[in-house]
């Protein structure tokens, strides 16, 4: 048996020979692509190799003692929901590496591009398979740092890398994002969620002595019932998943993912698409069955708490789903889209385990989470292919905005069918991969009485359907609105950018298919092998009226779309230029609820008025410090010396008035 | 062969205050302006480092060595004690070399300086109220005396105020040495009863001594003699004597306190050290006169001795001889690293007034000199690894067990002091140019002292395990 161990070691090893490759002066940029996809490689088939074991029931738990005094230990584990992240993240970054070689091919920072993507999947990896919440957090931070230096790896800010119209502004805010100020905004959304996440790791080490997630699931009971005696296990619970929030770009820490579009494009595809915005995602999947088990056998003011938690995290999910769905409408920059769609699809995930956390039922409850365990790998294939397409895109525009794109369908056909397979499956039409998952999360919507939110999610759905096919049909079967400025390349993706993306397209074609025949049940399988699954789970869509309703408004509006811009010819541009209504609301749409901006006029605009509120008090103890105190010194010593004028006389009377001050005060002593 | 050790320190002594009155005798002979007033004088330091030798030899089989009748008990701390003065001697005579001979008054400091170790030998471990006031006369008119030598202006005044407020202070001594018969019933200093004659014993004894060491407030005449009379005059006085009275201080104080009366000594040092560290580091911030600067910080390294003595009064009092003992050596260690630094300090200051503007841009004309006087006045401020931090650091020590607000004050006083010894060592390094300049026998006075601070500040725990 392989130690997994280096499940996450290996890329961690790559990054590190990387790093003394540069060092030493080596510079080919085919050595550290080889060396980033060798590592992968090597990490993805010892994944593979080990989870039919997982599959058939074995934990795979290997440690090695760290900070003894503190339990923390270099302990892999592999459950279920490990085996499945870690196949997830290796494949797809596997195949993103590849399509990395030839998208990045001549960059002039290639190097720092490998080390830094190699050193994130050995962070993710190490993120999905620790044992203990300090070994996770590092791996955590990890891709906060590696996502930083990628969303501004092009740190000289040239106006082609960036995300917005330039000059645009909402209420004096900017709208437009330099890569340097994006990979800032990145480090800084996130690092919100993260101080909570620190919080909730202290809390618990402080209740349960521990750090170790088996052990913190076995003591569930113990801590969840002092925290709801305290009457604070909601907020406890909440607070530690602020990260989770923040790192999956949910309301309100959405913005960040937005704007981390300045990356290059297979960044976006495997960091901020298929994977780290999915930590977010795993984390609430390995931590919603303690909860849930923990509050079940508790019941009471325990139960409530939680529930009310759960209560929060499907709304926050439902309206993330919504909110950006509508973003999605309007926008102009392809990559911008498929960011909307993101975050929209993990509000989504969020919705399935808040969901999944309020039914009673314990198997309904274990096939929620599933559902969104399903999304998160079927929404990880269909949005790295839509993503890697959209590369290409853009790179044979020269442009990220649609508008100088069209009529990609006459020069490459795979490329057109790619996009419409990974499209079809984001739109959650049968029988793609996404139509099965989508459908487990709104049923476990629904099975949870949450009317509103499950209305919410079956019209997003449609809104989804609505864009991605706009999307498609603007790109590859209109002529461009604006001709591109530079001369396009129209023709197929060179093989090593068009395979993986084509390999990912049918995939999600695949899975779909195969899903009821079997698939469906061992992937069910496998996560019945995760921690804290007390039962196994059946994940099976119930075909129903409920179900055809949806497929039927999911189909109507996908074909909206093709209706609407090539049979009615509408033309949207000129009713914004007339219709006032249509402007206000596309400008509501296009400046993302001007949330962005509320952001920076009060939160940014708050802090920076505490900063020069401080800057007043600091001006206080700075004065005090270098002008008061030295200013009192001077003055003393000033006083002491004047003292000393050299005359005899007062000398003698100084001297006699301290005999009288010594014999005053041995007098005092004395009584 | 067994060596009397106690003849062998009488003959000494006897040995050098002969040198005493040989010295002057070159003058009629027409001798003084050869090298043989000079020479003399080191002679007698040599046999003075001998004597402390000696004691150290003796006390190595014994805890202490009586000697003259018994008016005289050595023990660890004063054969220390005169070993630093032996060693503060021989540094202010490796400056001084070539200048006293120029003075209008030669040889009389070469004749003065056999007087005071006379009165040393015996200052450092005196048990007798008489001899004490006859040693102070002795040694104080001395002091005045060498102030005045080298007749300049500012020297001829300064001795003049330092006479006029010693005169002062001796009365006291005087009324000291009645109240002690009284509260102690001999001339011997004992352990003192409880009663009103032992607050007013105690009350004059610190009117006088407070005077002699510069304590605040009965320091004034200190900053004028230290502050502006020659340097050779006052590293005599500043480096030399004051070690013999701090010895008798902490000997008087010691026994005030054991006899019971250990709670208003103690309070009084703690005030006392208080007001004068604040004093000498305060009145020193904003002084530019390097000179002056030495002497507010004699008055602030009082302040520190004073917090030594406090801790010292509380373990007599509290009759911890373990205490006791490590305070007397913390005293005796902080007495070394003063000294050392002082002497050679005030020596080179010589007949200017060296204001801080003098020695800028020292380092760059003189890197040897300036160096030692930073490595000096570092260990002065109190900086690891030199001497003058392990001083402070066992002072400071003893006295936590007594009175932390205390400790923490005179942490404070330190802090104070890195102002304006740094103002002092930035001035040497910058590169504008002073006029100062320092001969051969005054960079080797530097330097050699330089070289003890580290060298001693190295071994600072094995000095301070031969007493404690």
């Amino acid at each position: 048996m392989i130690d997994p161990i280096w499940i996450w070691l290996t890329p961690y090893l790559g990054a590190l020979a990387l790093a003394i490759l540069w060092i030493s002066g080596v510079r080919d940029e085919r050595i550290y692509g080889g060396t980033a996809v060798g590592s992968i490689l090597i990490s993805a088939l010892i994944a593979t190799i080990l989870t039919p074991s997982v599959y058939h029931g074995h934990l795979i738990y290997t440690k090695y003692s760290w900070l003894p005094s503190l339990g923390i230990n270099f302990g892999t584990y592999m459950d279920g929901l490990g085996a499945f992240m870690a196949l997830v993240v290796s494949w797809l970054s596997l195949l993103i590496a590849i399509y990395s070689t030839e998208y990045m091919k001549g960059d002039w920072g290639v190097q720092r591009y490998f080390f830094f993507f190699t050193f994130f999947v050995g962070s993710m990896l190490l993120l999905v398979l620790a044992d203990n919440l300090v070994l996770m957090f590092i791996g955590w931070e990890g891709t906060g740092l590696a996502s930083y230096a990628l969303i501004g790896h092009w740190y000289t800010d040239e106006e082609e890398t960036w995300v917005g119209d330039p000059g645009r502004k909402a209420f004096g805010t900017p709208m437009y994002f330099e890569p340097s100020h994006s990979g800032v905004r990145a480090i800084l959304f996130t690092r919100v969620g993260d101080i909570g996440m620190i919080i909730g790791m202290a809390l618990f080490y402080m209740i349960t002595g521990t750090f170790n997630i088996p052990q913190i699931s076995e003591t569930a009971t113990g801590w969840m019932s002092f925290l709801a005696s305290k009457g604070v296990l909601t907020a406890a619970l909440l607070v530690f998943s602020l990260g989770a929030l923040a790192k999956s770009a949910q309301f309100p820490f959405h913005e960040w993912l937005v704007t981390a579009m300045t990356g290059p494009t297979p960044v976006s595809a495997l960091i901020h698409a298929a994977t780290m915005v999915k930590a977010g995602v795993y984390f609430m999947l390995r931590f919603s069955p303690i909860f849930y088990n923990g509050a079940e056998q508790l019941g009471g003011a325990a139960l409530a708490a939680t529930e009310h938690y759960f209560n929060i995290i499907a709304l926050l999910g439902g309206v993330t789903a919504f909110m950006m769905a509508t973003m999605a409408l309007v926008s102009r920059e392809l990559k911008l889209i498929f960011a909307f769609s993101t975050a929209s699809q993990l509000g989504y995930m969020f919705l399935g385990v808040g969901a999944a956390g309020l039914l009673a039922q314990k198997e309904m409850a274990y096939e929620g989470i599933a559902a969104s365990a399903a999304h998160l790998m079927s929404h990880a294939i269909f949005k790295a292919a839509l993503f890697l397409i959209a590369g290409w895109a853009i790179h044979a525009v020269h442009s990220r905005f649609i508008d100088n794109m069209g009529n990609f369908s006459k020069y490459m056909k795979i490329t057109t069918l790619s996009i419409w397979l990974a499209g079809l499956s984001l739109a959650g039409l049968p029988p793609f991969s996404g139509f099965w998952s989508k459908e487990g999360v709104i049923h476990a919507a629904q099975a949870a009485h949450l009317e509103n939110l499950w209305f919410l999610a079956v019209f997003t759905a449609g809104l989804t359907g609505f864009y991605t096919t706009r999307a498609i049909i603007r790109v590859f079967h209109m002529p461009p609105y604006e001709p591109p400025h530079h001369e396009a390349e129209l023709h197929e993706a060179p093989p090593r950018m068009l395979w993986p993306y084509t390999i990912l397209a049918f995939t999600a074609l695949i899975i779909g298919l195969v899903w009821p025949f079997g698939f469906g049940a061992d992937f069910s399988n496998l996560i019945s092998k995760t921690l804290g699954f007390e039962e196994p789970v059946k994940l099976a869509v119930e075909f129903n009226a409920t179900t055809y309703g949806i497929i039927t408004w999911v189909l109507a509006m996908v074909l909206l779309v093709p209706a609407l811009y090539l049979v009615m010819k509408v033309d949207f541009v000129s009713i914004l230029k007339t219709s006032k209504t249509a402007r206000i609301l596309h400008d509501f749409l296009y400046d993302r609820w001007y949330i962005n901006a509320l952001i920076y006029i009060i939160i940014v605009g708050g802090f920076i008025g505490a900063i020069d509120l401080l800057g007043y008090v600091d001006g206080f103890i700075d004065a005090f410090y270098h002008i008061g105190i030295p200013i009192a010194f001077i003055l003393i010593s000033k006083g002491f010396r004047s003292m000393h004028k050299g005359r005899p006389d007062l000398y003698l009377a100084y001297y006699a008035y301290g005999i009288g001050l010594l014999l005053l005060m041995l007098y005092l002593i004395w009584g | 062969m067994a060596l009397d050790i106690t003849g062998n320190i009488t003959v000494l002594t006897y040995i050098i205050l002969a040198l005493g009155v040989i010295i002057p005798l070159t003058k009629p002979l027409k001798l003084e302006k050869t090298r043989i007033p000079y020479s003399f004088a080191w002679l007698s330091t040599l046999l003075f480092s001998i004597v402390s030798y000696e004691a150290f030899y003796a006390l190595k089989t014994s805890d202490t060595l009586t000697m003259f009748n018994g008016l005289v008990t050595y023990n660890s701390f004063s054969a220390f004690m005169l070993m630093v003065s032996a060693l503060a001697s021989a540094l202010v005579l490796m400056a001084i070399k070539g200048r006293a001979e120029e003075w209008p008054t030669a040889p009389a400091v070469y004749g003065l300086l056999p007087l005071i170790q006379f009165g040393l030998i015996f200052a450092m471990g005196i048990n007798d109220a008489l001899l004490l006031l006859a040693i102070w006369l002795l040694v104080s008119v001395a002091s005045y005396v060498i102030i005045a030598l080298p007749k300049d202006v500012d020297s001829v005044k300064g001795a003049i105020k330092y006479a006029l407020m010693g005169s002062l202070a001796t009365l006291f001594l005087a009324v000291w040495v009645a109240l002690n018969i009284v509260a102690t019933g001999s001339f011997t200093i004992l352990p003192y009863q409880i009663g009103l004659a032992t607050l007013l014993g105690f009350g004059a004894f610190i009117l006088s001594i407070g005077f002699k060491l510069g304590i605040a407030p009965f320091h004034w005449w200190l900053p004028d003699v230290y502050g502006k009379s020659n340097g050779y005059g006052v590293s005599i006085v500043a480096g030399i004597v004051k070690i013999g009275f701090i010895a008798i201080t902490a000997r008087v104080i010691y026994y005030i306190s054991a006899g019971g009366f250990s709670t208003i000594v103690t309070v009084t040092l703690a005030s006392l050290a208080v007001v004068t560290m604040f004093w000498g580091n305060l009145a020193a911030l904003t002084t530019r006169n390097l000179q002056r600067i030495l002497a507010y910080s004699s008055i602030a390294h009082i302040g520190y001795i004073l917090v030594g003595l406090t801790a010292l009064s509380y373990a007599a009092g509290a009759h911890d001889l373990q205490l006791a003992m490590y305070s007397f050596a913390a005293i005796a260690i902080h007495v070394a690293a003063y000294s050392v630094s002082k002497a050679p300090l005030f020596a080179v200051m010589g007949e200017g007034h060296t204001e801080l503007s003098d020695i800028k841009g020292l380092f760059h004309r003189d890197p040897v000199s300036s160096v030692s006087m930073a490595i000096l006045l570092l260990s002065l401020l109190g900086l690891p690894p030199l001497l003058g931090f392990w001083g402070k650091l066992y002072m400071f020590t003893a006295i936590a067990s007594y009175s932390l607000p205390l400790l923490v004050i005179a942490l404070l006083n330190s802090g104070i002091s890195a102002v304006y010894y740094g103002i002092a060592i930035r001035d040497m390094l910058s590169t504008d140019e002073g006029t100062a300049v320092y001969d051969a026998p005054r960079k080797a006075s530097l330097a050699t002292a330089a070289t003890i601070i580290i060298v001693a500040g190295l071994f600072a725990s094995t000095l301070f395990h031969i007493m404690y």
